[in-house]
């Protein structure tokens, strides 16, 4: 296996995704919208409201004082985490049922496939374009998402607080590239197999639900026990 | 150069080659001849190894297709029927790209060097969505010989071009022939592979004819005539013109005779000494070989004709 080949379909597929506003301009846009817009509302509308449906058994390993406090913190630590899924999944599961399907629609694939690279190094070039794209988008939104929250939330924390505990460094480094990975395998397995990139997006749509069981399993694992 | 024994390749229930048996030599230009879904896009596909054969024997270049298929790939330079390029990158992106996967030293001389060949240089950094359809042809041809192959696979060289993109393409197919290169060439245009091609495989899922074009002539079509156009046709002309010894039919049409024989440039003069001598004006004597066309044509009806009273 050479790496040489590997990259070389990876920067490849980079550089067509830089040109193509289909692919940035969404990324873009979510690395915005959770990073700065998302935290900023929650944090206005809890200011607002004051009041926010709160599990009981939350840990608040930090002395938290007021439902103000006690809200934005259940909100960050417990909700805001599965964003760092939702995002690496939605930009690269973009460019990863593009990967062998839209080669094939465009009449690429061809060419790719009459080349003298094996198929694990085409797959894992493919993989290596989608994955990087997505992880970088989770960490940007991270890297926004920290000064975002803290600048706004100050003082109702008496100073910076976000983000809290060991968790936050393995979900952002471990579980969102792992679940990317995962996400980006399965898409471009699909996409090498299905027609066009429209059936390799509507498969890859199954994706979501692991998430939606995790949303589901915070609801319930708190949900019985409201304030 | 090339080697195909028993070729057979099915899509489901839908057989796109069967049997299929032929050999192009070292630095020989073959033409792959066949109405739509005759099996030549297939054939090129399991040449280059996109695709495996379901049967049969294919060697490319020494390399079975089927146990070394990257040897294969790196010895073959594929243009495929559509263009394929990437839109959204320039012309010297697409190349270096190529150029790494195969493994090119050097591959920003290689490309220039290649570029200046087909006089594209200056649209080196050009994006490939900008340039014309002949444009792309021919940095696709540049990208089919980066890696200096010795055999090249042409589905449909001129397919959709202009004319005179379509002459550059054939002129550029001529040179790399002489280069000594092994060229497969599969065209829907028979002039151009009159042209261009040593030798022709006619092909309808199955090889139907197999041979150089004078030879496939001879063998469905009769052989060459010579066309005499005399002023007035006599019964006397005529019987002078049958009693050549070389002449095999003698065929009338109007103020045209049309006379079959076997080695046509020798039997003109002599046709043409009998003609006058035996009173005949001559205004313009001609050879006349049947076309590839024709030929075409004759060999796909023989074809139906044998499968309709088969079955």
């Amino acid at each position: 296996m050479r790496w040489d080949r590997i990259l070389a379909v990876a920067r490849k597929d980079w550089r067509e995704a830089m040109r193509g506003t289909w692919i940035i301009a969404p990324s873009v846009f979510l690395v915005a919208y959770f990073g700065v817009v998302l935290p900023a509302i929650l944090i206005y509308a809890a200011k607002a409201t004051g009041e926010v449906f709160i599990p009981v058994n939350i840990p608040f390993p930090i002395r938290v004082e007021g439902d103000l406090a006690r809200s934005l913190y259940f909100a960050f630590q417990a909700v805001i985490p599965l964003i760092f899924l939702v995002i690496p999944l939605a930009v690269s599961t973009i460019l990863a049922a593009d990967g062998f399907a839209g080669e094939r629609e465009r009449g690429t694939l061809e060419l790719l496939l009459a080349a003298p690279l094996d198929e694990r190094e085409l797959l894992l070039g493919k993989v290596l374009a989608a994955l990087v794209p997505g992880v970088v988008s989770s960490w940007a939104t991270f890297l926004l998402m920290v000064p975002t929250v803290n600048l706004l939330s100050s003082d109702i924390f008496n100073g910076p607080w976000f983000p809290l505990g060991p968790e936050w460094i393995i979900v952002i480094f471990l579980i969102s590239p792992l679940y990317s990975f995962l996400a980006v395998a399965i898409t471009c397995a699909l996409s090498s197999k299905v027609r066009n990139v429209k059936e390799a997006q509507q498969g890859a749509g199954i994706l979501i639900v692991p998430l939606l069981i995790v949303v589901l399993a915070q609801v319930f694992w708190g949900g019985g026990s409201g304030r | 150069m090339i080697e195909v024994r028993g070729l057979t390749k099915a899509y489901g229930e839908n057989v796109a080659v069967q049997d299929l048996s032929f050999s192009v030599r070292e630095g020989e230009t073959f033409g792959l001849l066949g109405p739509n879904g005759a099996g030549k896009t297939t054939t090129i596909r399991i040449l280059a190894c996109i695709i495996p054969p379901d049967s049969g024997k294919i060697v490319v270049n020494g390399y079975n297709v089927v146990e070394d298929p990257l040897l294969v790939k790196a010895g073959v330079g594929l243009l495929p029927e559509r263009i394929s390029l990437y839109e959204r990158l320039t012309v010297m992106e697409n190349l270096l790209f190529f150029a790494r996967l195969y493994g090119v030293e050097e591959p920003a001389l290689r490309i220039k060097e290649l570029l200046n060949k087909l006089e594209i240089q200056d649209r080196a950094d050009e994006l490939v969505s900008k340039l014309s359809k002949g444009l792309k042809q021919r940095v696709s041809i540049v990208r089919a010989l980066l890696h200096d192959p010795p055999v090249l696979l042409l589905d449909e060289p001129t397919s959709g071009l202009d004319p005179i993109s379509a002459e550059v393409m054939r002129s550029l197919v001529r040179d790399l022939s002489t280069q000594g290169r092994t060229i497969l060439l599969s065209s829907h245009n028979l002039w151009e592979v009159q042209q261009l091609c040593n030798r022709v495989a006619v092909i309808n899922t199955r090889l139907l004819a197999l041979g150089s074009v004078d030879e496939l002539s001879e063998k469905f079509l009769g052989p060459p005539k010579v066309r005499l156009l005399l002023e007035e046709v006599r019964k006397e002309v005529l019987e002078a013109i049958q009693s050549v010894n070389s002449v095999i039919t003698v065929e009338r049409r109007d103020k045209e005779i049309l006379i079959g024989v076997k080695d046509p440039e020798k039997a003109v003069p002599v046709i043409s000494e009998a003609a006058i001598r035996a009173g005949g004006r001559i205004l313009e004597v001609s050879v006349v070989r049947p076309g590839l066309e024709e030929l075409f044509v004759r060999v796909l009806k023989d074809e139906m004709g044998q499968d309709s009273s088969g079955g």
